[in-house]
Protein backbone atom coordinates (compact mmCIF):
# COMPACT_ATOMS: atom_id res chain seq x y z
CA UNK A 1 0.00 0.00 0.00
CA UNK A 2 2.62 2.36 0.84
CA UNK A 3 4.25 1.69 -2.67
CA UNK A 4 0.80 2.33 -4.39
CA UNK A 5 0.81 5.95 -1.98
CA UNK A 6 4.16 6.69 -3.13
CA UNK A 7 3.49 6.35 -7.12
CA UNK A 8 0.47 8.73 -6.87
CA UNK A 9 2.58 11.00 -5.39
CA UNK A 10 5.22 10.59 -8.22
CA UNK A 11 2.83 11.07 -10.38
CA UNK A 12 1.45 14.40 -9.20
CA UNK A 13 4.79 15.82 -8.66
CA UNK A 14 6.34 14.64 -11.85
CA UNK A 15 3.15 16.06 -13.56
CA UNK A 16 2.98 19.61 -11.79
CA UNK A 17 6.95 19.81 -12.84
CA UNK A 18 5.89 18.79 -16.28
CA UNK A 19 4.54 21.93 -16.47
CA UNK A 20 8.58 23.15 -17.03
CA UNK A 21 7.95 22.07 -20.71
CA UNK A 22 5.01 23.59 -21.75
CA UNK A 23 1.02 23.61 -20.36
CA UNK A 24 -0.37 20.05 -20.73
CA UNK A 25 -3.46 18.53 -19.75
CA UNK A 26 -1.43 15.82 -17.12
CA UNK A 27 -0.76 19.27 -15.41
CA UNK A 28 -4.19 20.60 -15.40
CA UNK A 29 -5.72 17.27 -14.37
CA UNK A 30 -3.26 17.32 -11.26
CA UNK A 31 -3.80 21.03 -10.33
CA UNK A 32 -7.25 20.68 -10.43
CA UNK A 33 -6.80 17.40 -7.84
CA UNK A 34 -5.03 19.06 -5.88
CA UNK A 35 -7.01 22.41 -5.06
CA UNK A 36 -10.14 20.04 -4.67
CA UNK A 37 -8.02 17.15 -2.77
CA UNK A 38 -6.61 20.94 -0.30
CA UNK A 39 -10.68 22.33 -0.27
CA UNK A 40 -12.38 19.18 0.35
CA UNK A 41 -9.55 17.99 3.31
CA UNK A 42 -10.25 21.82 4.94
CA UNK A 43 -13.95 21.49 4.55
CA UNK A 44 -13.81 17.70 6.25
CA UNK A 45 -11.37 19.20 9.30
CA UNK A 46 -14.33 21.89 9.29
CA UNK A 47 -17.38 19.80 9.27
CA UNK A 48 -15.16 16.84 12.03
CA UNK A 49 -13.77 19.22 14.50
CA UNK A 50 -15.70 22.81 14.22
CA UNK A 51 -19.01 20.95 14.59
CA UNK A 52 -18.95 17.70 15.11
CA UNK A 53 -16.30 17.87 18.01
CA UNK A 54 -17.17 21.06 19.37
CA UNK A 55 -20.78 21.44 19.10
CA UNK A 56 -22.64 18.35 18.07
CA UNK A 57 -21.23 16.02 20.75
CA UNK A 58 -20.82 18.45 23.60
CA UNK A 59 -24.71 18.58 22.90
CA UNK A 60 -25.25 15.48 23.22
CA UNK A 61 -23.33 14.61 25.60
CA UNK A 62 -24.65 17.47 27.84
CA UNK A 63 -28.34 16.15 26.77
CA UNK A 64 -27.35 12.44 27.72
CA UNK A 65 -26.92 13.58 31.55
CA UNK A 66 -29.55 13.38 34.31
CA UNK A 67 -29.55 16.91 34.77
CA UNK A 68 -28.73 18.82 31.81
CA UNK A 69 -27.78 22.99 31.96
CA UNK A 70 -30.04 23.77 29.71
CA UNK A 71 -29.31 27.72 29.24
CA UNK A 72 -25.73 26.39 29.07
CA UNK A 73 -26.26 24.49 26.05
CA UNK A 74 -28.67 27.34 24.45
CA UNK A 75 -25.54 30.22 25.35
CA UNK A 76 -22.52 28.39 24.51
CA UNK A 77 -23.50 26.18 21.76
CA UNK A 78 -26.88 26.49 20.03
CA UNK A 79 -27.18 30.21 19.38
CA UNK A 80 -23.63 30.63 18.08
CA UNK A 81 -24.49 27.79 15.41
CA UNK A 82 -27.26 29.65 14.75
CA UNK A 83 -25.97 32.63 14.31
CA UNK A 84 -23.35 31.01 12.47
CA UNK A 85 -25.90 29.73 10.25
CA UNK A 86 -27.32 33.05 8.80
CA UNK A 87 -24.46 33.13 6.88
CA UNK A 88 -26.36 30.51 4.31
CA UNK A 89 -29.09 33.20 3.50
CA UNK A 90 -26.42 34.65 1.43
CA UNK A 91 -27.84 32.21 -1.32
CA UNK A 92 -31.17 33.54 -0.48
CA UNK A 93 -31.85 36.60 -2.33
CA UNK A 94 -34.90 37.98 -0.10
CA UNK A 95 -33.26 36.69 2.95
CA UNK A 96 -29.04 38.08 1.62
CA UNK A 97 -29.40 40.55 4.43
CA UNK A 98 -29.11 38.47 7.05
CA UNK A 99 -26.30 36.99 6.43
CA UNK A 100 -24.41 40.79 7.74
CA UNK A 101 -25.36 39.48 10.68
CA UNK A 102 -22.51 36.82 11.26
CA UNK A 103 -20.34 38.62 9.44
CA UNK A 104 -20.73 42.22 11.63
CA UNK A 105 -19.95 40.20 14.81
CA UNK A 106 -16.77 38.34 13.01
CA UNK A 107 -15.48 42.05 11.81
CA UNK A 108 -16.65 43.80 14.76
CA UNK A 109 -14.87 40.80 17.10
CA UNK A 110 -11.99 41.13 15.13
CA UNK A 111 -11.40 44.68 14.55
CA UNK A 112 -11.76 45.49 18.63
CA UNK A 113 -9.55 42.58 19.62
CA UNK A 114 -7.06 43.88 16.76
CA UNK A 115 -7.16 47.78 17.80
CA UNK A 116 -6.60 46.86 21.62
CA UNK A 117 -3.02 44.84 20.69
CA UNK A 118 -2.03 46.48 17.76
CA UNK A 119 -1.12 50.19 19.05
CA UNK A 120 0.89 47.98 21.86
CA UNK A 121 2.93 45.56 19.75
CA UNK A 122 3.27 47.69 16.20
CA UNK A 123 3.70 51.07 17.79
CA UNK A 124 4.78 51.58 21.43
CA UNK A 125 7.41 48.42 21.28
CA UNK A 126 8.60 49.41 17.96
CA UNK A 127 8.77 52.83 18.55
CA UNK A 128 10.82 51.93 22.04
CA UNK A 129 13.54 49.98 20.59
CA UNK A 130 14.07 51.99 17.12
CA UNK A 131 14.54 55.41 19.84
CA UNK A 132 16.57 53.09 22.48
CA UNK A 133 19.41 51.92 19.85
CA UNK A 134 19.98 55.05 18.76
CA UNK A 135 19.83 57.10 22.16
CA UNK A 136 22.37 54.32 23.39
CA UNK A 137 23.98 54.47 19.81
CA UNK A 138 24.88 58.05 20.69
CA UNK A 139 25.87 57.40 24.03
CA UNK A 140 28.34 55.34 23.13
CA UNK A 141 27.50 51.88 22.88
CA UNK A 142 26.15 50.68 19.22
CA UNK A 143 25.83 46.71 17.51
CA UNK A 144 28.93 46.76 16.68
CA UNK A 145 30.90 49.01 18.96
CA UNK A 146 32.12 45.94 20.89
CA UNK A 147 34.44 45.05 18.01
CA UNK A 148 35.94 48.49 17.00
CA UNK A 149 39.55 49.65 18.77
CA UNK A 150 39.96 51.84 22.23
CA UNK A 151 40.85 54.97 20.08
CA UNK A 152 37.64 54.87 18.24
CA UNK A 153 35.19 54.48 21.43
CA UNK A 154 35.46 58.70 20.95
CA UNK A 155 34.83 59.12 17.01
CA UNK A 156 30.99 59.64 17.41
CA UNK A 157 31.22 62.01 20.74
CA UNK A 158 34.47 63.89 18.91
CA UNK A 159 32.86 64.07 15.95
CA UNK A 160 29.23 65.78 17.30
CA UNK A 161 31.16 68.23 18.99
CA UNK A 162 33.53 69.36 15.90
CA UNK A 163 30.16 69.90 13.82
CA UNK A 164 27.96 71.37 16.37
CA UNK A 165 31.04 73.74 16.85
CA UNK A 166 32.73 74.78 13.90
CA UNK A 167 28.79 75.18 12.29
CA UNK A 168 28.20 77.97 15.10
CA UNK A 169 31.37 79.49 14.46
CA UNK A 170 30.75 78.93 10.46
CA UNK A 171 27.42 80.71 11.04
CA UNK A 172 27.95 83.66 13.15
CA UNK A 173 31.85 84.34 12.01
CA UNK A 174 33.43 83.18 9.08
CA UNK A 175 31.98 81.74 5.44
CA UNK A 176 35.13 80.11 4.83
CA UNK A 177 35.40 77.31 2.48
CA UNK A 178 37.66 75.22 4.28
CA UNK A 179 35.47 75.43 7.74
CA UNK A 180 32.84 73.92 5.33
CA UNK A 181 34.50 71.32 4.15
CA UNK A 182 35.75 70.17 7.64
CA UNK A 183 31.87 70.14 8.98
CA UNK A 184 30.39 67.73 5.94
CA UNK A 185 34.04 65.60 6.94
CA UNK A 186 33.13 65.50 10.76
CA UNK A 187 29.56 65.10 9.85
CA UNK A 188 30.27 62.12 7.37
CA UNK A 189 32.35 60.46 10.60
CA UNK A 190 29.97 61.16 12.63
CA UNK A 191 27.38 59.37 10.53
CA UNK A 192 29.52 56.74 9.94
CA UNK A 193 30.62 56.00 12.92
CA UNK A 194 27.14 55.60 14.18
CA UNK A 195 25.60 54.42 10.77
CA UNK A 196 25.13 50.37 12.71
CA UNK A 197 22.61 52.25 15.09
CA UNK A 198 21.33 55.23 13.82
CA UNK A 199 20.92 53.00 9.96
CA UNK A 200 17.88 51.92 11.92
CA UNK A 201 16.50 54.97 12.59
CA UNK A 202 17.56 57.10 9.33
CA UNK A 203 15.86 54.10 7.60
CA UNK A 204 12.92 54.19 9.61
CA UNK A 205 12.04 57.96 9.20
CA UNK A 206 13.38 58.02 5.23
CA UNK A 207 10.91 55.01 4.34
CA UNK A 208 8.08 56.77 6.52
CA UNK A 209 8.54 60.12 4.31
CA UNK A 210 8.19 57.66 1.22
CA UNK A 211 4.72 57.27 2.34
CA UNK A 212 3.86 60.90 3.04
CA UNK A 213 1.06 61.99 0.61
CA UNK A 214 -0.66 64.75 2.54
CA UNK A 215 1.14 66.90 0.29
CA UNK A 216 3.28 67.22 -2.73
CA UNK A 217 6.66 65.99 -1.78
CA UNK A 218 9.46 68.44 -3.49
CA UNK A 219 12.86 69.58 -2.70
CA UNK A 220 14.39 68.33 0.51
CA UNK A 221 11.15 65.51 1.12
CA UNK A 222 11.68 64.75 -2.09
CA UNK A 223 15.79 63.63 -1.42
CA UNK A 224 14.91 62.10 1.37
CA UNK A 225 11.96 60.11 0.22
CA UNK A 226 14.48 58.64 -2.39
CA UNK A 227 17.05 57.42 0.81
CA UNK A 228 13.34 55.58 1.74
CA UNK A 229 13.18 53.86 -1.30
CA UNK A 230 16.78 52.83 -1.67
CA UNK A 231 15.91 50.94 1.65
CA UNK A 232 12.75 49.48 0.59
CA UNK A 233 14.95 47.99 -2.42
CA UNK A 234 17.43 46.91 -0.34
CA UNK A 235 14.69 45.20 1.87
CA UNK A 236 12.96 43.63 -1.28
CA UNK A 237 16.26 42.32 -2.78
CA UNK A 238 16.81 40.47 0.54
CA UNK A 239 13.05 39.56 0.26
CA UNK A 240 13.43 38.15 -3.06
CA UNK A 241 17.08 36.01 -2.27
CA UNK A 242 15.30 34.55 0.45
CA UNK A 243 12.53 33.60 -1.80
CA UNK A 244 14.62 32.04 -4.06
CA UNK A 245 16.50 30.21 -1.29
CA UNK A 246 13.08 28.61 -0.30
CA UNK A 247 11.66 27.54 -3.60
CA UNK A 248 14.84 25.90 -4.61
CA UNK A 249 14.62 24.14 -1.06
CA UNK A 250 11.03 22.98 -1.68
CA UNK A 251 12.62 21.59 -4.77
CA UNK A 252 15.65 19.79 -3.10
CA UNK A 253 12.46 18.37 -1.01
CA UNK A 254 11.06 16.67 -4.13
CA UNK A 255 13.97 15.63 -6.04
CA UNK A 256 14.88 13.91 -2.86
CA UNK A 257 11.58 12.60 -2.15
CA UNK A 258 11.61 11.01 -6.03
CA UNK A 259 14.65 10.03 -5.53
CA UNK A 260 15.20 8.17 -2.29
CA UNK A 261 11.58 7.64 -1.28
CA UNK A 262 9.97 6.89 -4.74
CA UNK A 263 12.97 5.16 -6.52
CA UNK A 264 14.68 3.61 -4.25
CA UNK A 265 11.75 2.32 -2.44
CA UNK A 266 10.60 1.13 -5.09
CA UNK A 267 13.66 -0.59 -6.13
CA UNK A 268 13.62 -1.65 -2.56
CA UNK A 269 10.13 -3.31 -3.19
CA UNK A 270 10.86 -5.22 -6.60
CA UNK A 271 14.22 -6.51 -5.91
CA UNK A 272 15.01 -6.77 -2.13
CA UNK A 273 11.43 -7.85 -1.12
CA UNK B 1 26.53 35.54 -29.77
CA UNK B 2 24.38 38.00 -27.09
CA UNK B 3 21.50 37.99 -28.96
CA UNK B 4 21.44 34.23 -28.92
CA UNK B 5 22.21 33.99 -25.24
CA UNK B 6 18.90 36.59 -24.18
CA UNK B 7 16.68 34.15 -26.71
CA UNK B 8 17.71 30.92 -24.84
CA UNK B 9 14.67 28.73 -24.64
CA UNK B 10 14.26 28.77 -20.66
CA UNK B 11 13.79 25.03 -21.11
CA UNK B 12 17.45 24.47 -21.12
CA UNK B 13 17.83 26.64 -18.14
CA UNK B 14 15.77 24.63 -15.78
CA UNK B 15 16.93 21.37 -17.27
CA UNK B 16 20.80 22.77 -15.80
CA UNK B 17 19.21 23.59 -12.45
CA UNK B 18 17.67 19.65 -12.51
CA UNK B 19 20.91 18.36 -13.22
CA UNK B 20 22.75 20.42 -10.76
CA UNK B 21 20.48 19.70 -8.30
CA UNK B 22 19.90 16.27 -8.73
CA UNK B 23 23.50 15.36 -8.47
CA UNK B 24 24.42 16.94 -5.12
CA UNK B 25 21.14 15.85 -3.72
CA UNK B 26 22.37 12.22 -4.31
CA UNK B 27 25.90 12.63 -3.01
CA UNK B 28 24.36 14.82 0.09
CA UNK B 29 27.60 16.18 0.84
CA UNK B 30 26.84 18.29 4.08
CA UNK B 31 27.70 22.03 4.01
CA UNK B 32 28.59 23.00 7.85
CA UNK B 33 27.42 27.07 8.22
CA UNK B 34 28.35 29.28 11.25
CA UNK B 35 25.28 30.04 13.12
CA UNK B 36 23.87 33.48 12.85
CA UNK B 37 22.70 35.92 15.91
CA UNK B 38 18.91 34.90 15.91
CA UNK B 39 19.63 30.72 15.67
CA UNK B 40 22.02 30.75 18.34
CA UNK B 41 19.68 33.18 20.01
CA UNK B 42 17.13 30.15 20.38
CA UNK B 43 19.71 27.56 20.64
CA UNK B 44 20.89 29.56 24.05
CA UNK B 45 17.05 29.67 25.19
CA UNK B 46 15.82 26.46 24.90
CA UNK B 47 19.64 25.56 26.10
CA UNK B 48 18.57 26.93 29.49
CA UNK B 49 15.25 25.02 29.86
CA UNK B 50 15.70 21.74 31.90
CA UNK B 51 14.09 18.08 31.52
CA UNK B 52 10.91 18.22 32.72
CA UNK B 53 9.96 21.50 30.95
CA UNK B 54 8.13 21.59 28.15
CA UNK B 55 7.78 23.83 24.78
CA UNK B 56 4.61 24.28 22.73
CA UNK B 57 5.51 24.51 19.18
CA UNK B 58 2.27 25.14 16.40
CA UNK B 59 2.36 24.61 12.50
CA UNK B 60 1.20 27.53 10.96
CA UNK B 61 1.75 26.33 7.77
CA UNK B 62 0.73 24.04 4.43
CA UNK B 63 2.41 20.52 3.26
CA UNK B 64 3.90 22.46 0.48
CA UNK B 65 6.56 23.39 2.78
CA UNK B 66 7.41 20.81 4.14
CA UNK B 67 11.04 20.55 3.13
CA UNK B 68 11.75 23.97 4.83
CA UNK B 69 9.34 23.16 8.31
CA UNK B 70 10.66 19.21 8.90
CA UNK B 71 14.11 19.55 9.17
CA UNK B 72 13.46 22.83 11.48
CA UNK B 73 11.04 20.69 13.44
CA UNK B 74 13.70 17.99 13.82
CA UNK B 75 16.73 19.70 14.60
CA UNK B 76 14.12 21.62 17.57
CA UNK B 77 12.90 17.94 18.62
CA UNK B 78 16.82 16.79 18.50
CA UNK B 79 17.46 19.33 20.83
CA UNK B 80 14.13 19.23 23.09
CA UNK B 81 14.18 15.12 23.49
CA UNK B 82 17.82 15.20 24.51
CA UNK B 83 17.16 17.40 27.45
CA UNK B 84 14.37 15.84 28.58
CA UNK B 85 12.28 18.47 27.00
CA UNK B 86 8.54 17.77 26.42
CA UNK B 87 6.87 18.78 23.57
CA UNK B 88 3.45 19.26 22.47
CA UNK B 89 1.87 20.51 19.19
CA UNK B 90 -0.63 22.17 17.18
CA UNK B 91 -2.17 23.53 14.38
CA UNK B 92 -4.96 25.67 15.03
CA UNK B 93 -4.51 28.22 12.36
CA UNK B 94 -3.47 25.87 9.58
CA UNK B 95 -5.76 23.26 9.13
CA UNK B 96 -4.00 21.48 6.03
CA UNK B 97 -0.86 20.79 8.24
CA UNK B 98 -2.94 18.83 10.59
CA UNK B 99 -1.43 15.62 9.13
CA UNK B 100 2.16 16.73 9.01
CA UNK B 101 3.05 17.59 12.86
CA UNK B 102 2.35 13.91 14.37
CA UNK B 103 4.44 11.81 11.70
CA UNK B 104 7.12 14.82 11.93
CA UNK B 105 7.54 14.38 15.95
CA UNK B 106 7.32 10.21 15.34
CA UNK B 107 10.23 10.23 13.27
CA UNK B 108 12.31 11.82 15.92
CA UNK B 109 10.95 10.76 19.22
CA UNK B 110 11.10 6.78 18.18
CA UNK B 111 15.14 7.39 17.97
CA UNK B 112 15.37 8.85 22.10
CA UNK B 113 12.57 6.09 23.19
CA UNK B 114 10.14 9.47 24.06
CA UNK B 115 6.60 7.94 24.38
CA UNK B 116 3.56 9.60 22.97
CA UNK B 117 0.91 11.03 25.63
CA UNK B 118 4.06 11.03 28.65
CA UNK B 119 6.66 12.71 26.58
CA UNK B 120 5.02 14.54 23.70
CA UNK B 121 1.47 14.94 22.08
CA UNK B 122 0.08 16.03 19.23
CA UNK B 123 -3.00 18.81 19.06
CA UNK B 124 -3.92 19.15 15.44
CA UNK B 125 -6.32 21.63 14.39
CA UNK B 126 -9.00 23.71 16.10
CA UNK B 127 -10.99 25.95 14.35
CA UNK B 128 -11.05 29.01 16.71
CA UNK B 129 -9.42 31.98 15.21
CA UNK B 130 -8.12 34.85 16.67
CA UNK B 131 -9.59 33.68 19.96
CA UNK B 132 -6.85 31.06 20.32
CA UNK B 133 -4.20 33.76 21.38
CA UNK B 134 -6.51 34.36 24.76
CA UNK B 135 -7.66 31.60 25.16
CA UNK B 136 -4.23 30.11 25.59
CA UNK B 137 -3.87 32.14 27.60
CA UNK B 138 -6.17 30.60 30.10
CA UNK B 139 -6.54 26.32 29.44
CA UNK B 140 -5.99 25.09 26.56
CA UNK B 141 -8.70 22.47 27.75
CA UNK B 142 -10.96 24.94 26.49
CA UNK B 143 -9.92 24.48 22.85
CA UNK B 144 -8.98 20.83 22.68
CA UNK B 145 -11.16 17.84 24.08
CA UNK B 146 -8.99 15.75 22.42
CA UNK B 147 -5.63 14.95 20.78
CA UNK B 148 -5.07 14.22 16.70
CA UNK B 149 -5.47 10.48 17.72
CA UNK B 150 -9.05 11.22 19.00
CA UNK B 151 -7.58 10.17 23.20
CA UNK B 152 -9.51 12.53 25.61
CA UNK B 153 -7.90 15.68 26.58
CA UNK B 154 -7.93 14.13 30.15
CA UNK B 155 -6.17 11.04 29.74
CA UNK B 156 -2.93 12.74 28.06
CA UNK B 157 -0.53 13.42 30.74
CA UNK B 158 1.91 15.42 29.13
CA UNK B 159 -0.99 18.07 28.84
CA UNK B 160 -2.15 18.61 32.63
CA UNK B 161 1.23 19.80 33.04
CA UNK B 162 1.60 22.69 30.25
CA UNK B 163 -2.26 23.97 29.49
CA UNK B 164 -1.50 27.71 29.36
CA UNK B 165 1.19 30.11 28.23
CA UNK B 166 3.16 30.20 31.59
CA UNK B 167 3.05 26.59 32.20
CA UNK B 168 5.64 26.42 29.00
CA UNK B 169 9.42 27.32 28.66
CA UNK B 170 9.03 28.47 24.64
CA UNK B 171 6.08 29.34 21.99
CA UNK B 172 7.84 28.83 18.70
CA UNK B 173 5.42 28.76 15.69
CA UNK B 174 7.01 26.97 12.52
CA UNK B 175 5.35 29.31 9.79
CA UNK B 176 4.75 29.63 6.69
CA UNK B 177 1.48 31.38 6.97
CA UNK B 178 1.83 35.32 7.99
CA UNK B 179 1.62 34.09 11.23
CA UNK B 180 4.56 35.36 13.82
CA UNK B 181 3.16 38.94 13.63
CA UNK B 182 -0.34 37.54 14.81
CA UNK B 183 1.51 35.75 17.68
CA UNK B 184 3.47 38.27 18.68
CA UNK B 185 0.57 41.29 18.26
CA UNK B 186 -2.35 38.95 19.81
CA UNK B 187 -0.30 37.00 22.33
CA UNK B 188 3.31 37.43 23.59
CA UNK B 189 2.59 41.31 23.62
CA UNK B 190 -0.49 41.09 26.45
CA UNK B 191 0.72 37.86 27.81
CA UNK B 192 4.67 38.00 28.03
CA UNK B 193 5.86 34.35 27.12
CA UNK B 194 9.08 33.52 25.79
CA UNK B 195 8.38 33.49 21.80
CA UNK B 196 10.75 32.02 18.70
CA UNK B 197 9.73 31.75 15.05
CA UNK B 198 10.96 29.28 12.77
CA UNK B 199 9.83 30.53 9.12
CA UNK B 200 10.36 30.20 5.24
CA UNK B 201 12.60 32.30 3.17
CA UNK B 202 10.52 35.37 2.33
CA UNK B 203 9.53 35.74 5.87
CA UNK B 204 12.86 36.28 7.46
CA UNK B 205 13.39 40.08 6.83
CA UNK B 206 9.89 40.62 8.62
CA UNK B 207 10.92 39.01 11.81
CA UNK B 208 13.98 41.18 12.42
CA UNK B 209 11.81 44.22 14.49
CA UNK B 210 10.26 41.80 16.60
CA UNK B 211 14.00 40.47 17.27
CA UNK B 212 15.52 43.87 17.93
CA UNK B 213 12.44 44.62 20.13
CA UNK B 214 12.59 41.79 22.40
CA UNK B 215 9.43 40.39 20.92
CA UNK B 216 10.81 37.08 19.99
CA UNK B 217 13.58 35.51 21.58
CA UNK B 218 15.17 33.99 18.60
CA UNK B 219 14.10 32.69 14.98
CA UNK B 220 14.94 30.25 12.19
CA UNK B 221 15.30 31.76 9.51
CA UNK B 222 14.43 29.20 6.56
CA UNK B 223 16.40 26.00 5.81
CA UNK B 224 19.29 27.74 6.58
CA UNK B 225 18.29 28.44 10.42
CA UNK B 226 17.81 24.65 10.04
CA UNK B 227 21.34 24.32 8.86
CA UNK B 228 22.90 26.58 11.80
CA UNK B 229 21.32 24.79 14.32
CA UNK B 230 22.29 21.37 13.17
CA UNK B 231 25.72 22.85 13.56
CA UNK B 232 25.22 23.75 16.90
CA UNK B 233 23.21 20.46 17.47
CA UNK B 234 26.86 18.76 16.40
CA UNK B 235 29.32 21.88 18.57
CA UNK B 236 27.56 21.04 21.33
CA UNK B 237 28.07 17.23 20.94
CA UNK B 238 23.89 16.55 21.12
CA UNK B 239 23.87 15.07 17.42
CA UNK B 240 27.28 13.22 16.21
CA UNK B 241 26.17 14.15 12.67
CA UNK B 242 24.87 16.86 10.12
CA UNK B 243 21.06 16.35 9.03
CA UNK B 244 19.18 16.79 6.26
CA UNK B 245 19.56 20.88 6.56
CA UNK B 246 23.26 20.71 6.05
CA UNK B 247 22.91 18.80 2.90
CA UNK B 248 20.96 20.62 1.09
CA UNK B 249 22.79 23.80 1.84
CA UNK B 250 26.02 22.25 -0.83
CA UNK B 251 22.94 21.87 -3.24
CA UNK B 252 21.56 25.51 -2.35
CA UNK B 253 25.21 26.51 -3.01
CA UNK B 254 25.83 25.37 -5.86
CA UNK B 255 22.05 26.53 -7.58
CA UNK B 256 22.54 29.89 -6.28
CA UNK B 257 25.87 29.85 -8.06
CA UNK B 258 24.21 29.02 -11.09
CA UNK B 259 22.15 31.41 -10.75
CA UNK B 260 23.74 34.49 -10.12
CA UNK B 261 26.33 33.64 -12.84
CA UNK B 262 23.02 33.58 -15.22
CA UNK B 263 21.84 37.11 -13.84
CA UNK B 264 25.13 38.75 -14.43
CA UNK B 265 25.44 37.38 -17.69
CA UNK B 266 21.76 38.11 -19.20
CA UNK B 267 22.86 41.84 -17.59
CA UNK B 268 26.00 41.79 -19.52
CA UNK B 269 24.17 40.86 -22.53
CA UNK B 270 21.31 43.11 -22.03
CA UNK B 271 23.81 46.04 -21.27
CA UNK B 272 25.58 45.20 -24.99
CA UNK B 273 22.63 44.80 -26.52
CA UNK B 274 21.57 48.02 -25.90
CA UNK B 275 24.55 49.54 -26.79
CA UNK B 276 24.81 48.32 -29.84
CA UNK B 277 21.21 49.01 -30.21
CA UNK B 278 21.82 52.87 -29.53
CA UNK B 279 25.09 52.79 -32.03
CA UNK B 280 22.58 51.22 -34.53
CA UNK B 281 20.35 53.89 -34.35
CA UNK B 282 22.54 56.70 -34.38
CA UNK B 283 24.05 55.07 -37.08
CA UNK B 284 20.97 54.95 -39.09
CA UNK B 285 19.80 58.48 -38.30
CA UNK B 286 22.76 59.81 -39.40
CA UNK B 287 22.70 57.85 -42.55
CA UNK B 288 18.92 59.23 -43.05
CA UNK B 289 20.10 62.75 -42.37
CA UNK B 290 23.08 62.62 -44.86
CA UNK B 291 20.71 61.46 -47.53
CA UNK B 292 17.91 63.96 -46.54
CA UNK B 293 20.51 66.85 -47.47
CA UNK B 294 22.16 64.83 -50.46
CA UNK B 295 18.69 65.16 -51.70
CA UNK B 296 18.08 68.54 -51.38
Amino acid sequence: MEIVSLWVIAFFSLCIFSYLYRNNPFYKFAIHVILGLMVGYMFLQQVTIGLEQLVVSPILEELGRPSPDAPDILIQRVLPLLVASLIFTIFVPERRWLSRIPIGLLLGYGMGYMLTKSLEADVFKQLNATLTQSITAISGDSIFRSRWPAWGQFLPGLSALTVIGLTIFYRFRMQHPTIRTIIYIALSLFICSLADSIMILVGVLTVLSYFFFSFERRGLVEEVSRVGLVFMMVYFGAVFGNTVLTRIQIFIGQVDFLIFKWLGGTWQALFRG
Amino acid sequence: MWRKLLSLNTRYIYLAIVVMVVIPVVLKVPLPTSPSEPTQKLFDHIDTLEAGDGIWFFLDTRPATTAIHRPQLHVLLHHCFSKGIKVVGFNPLAPEATGMGRPFIQEIAAQYGKQEYTDWAYMGYTPAGLAIFSAMSKDIKGLYSQDVTGKAFDEIPVLQQFRKYSDVGLVITLAGLKTPGYWVKYAQTPYKFPFASGVTGPMIADQFPFLNAGQMVGMMGGILGAAEYEGLLKKNNIRKQFGIASASMFVQTVVHYILVAIIILANIATFIINNQDKKDRQARAEARAKADSGIE
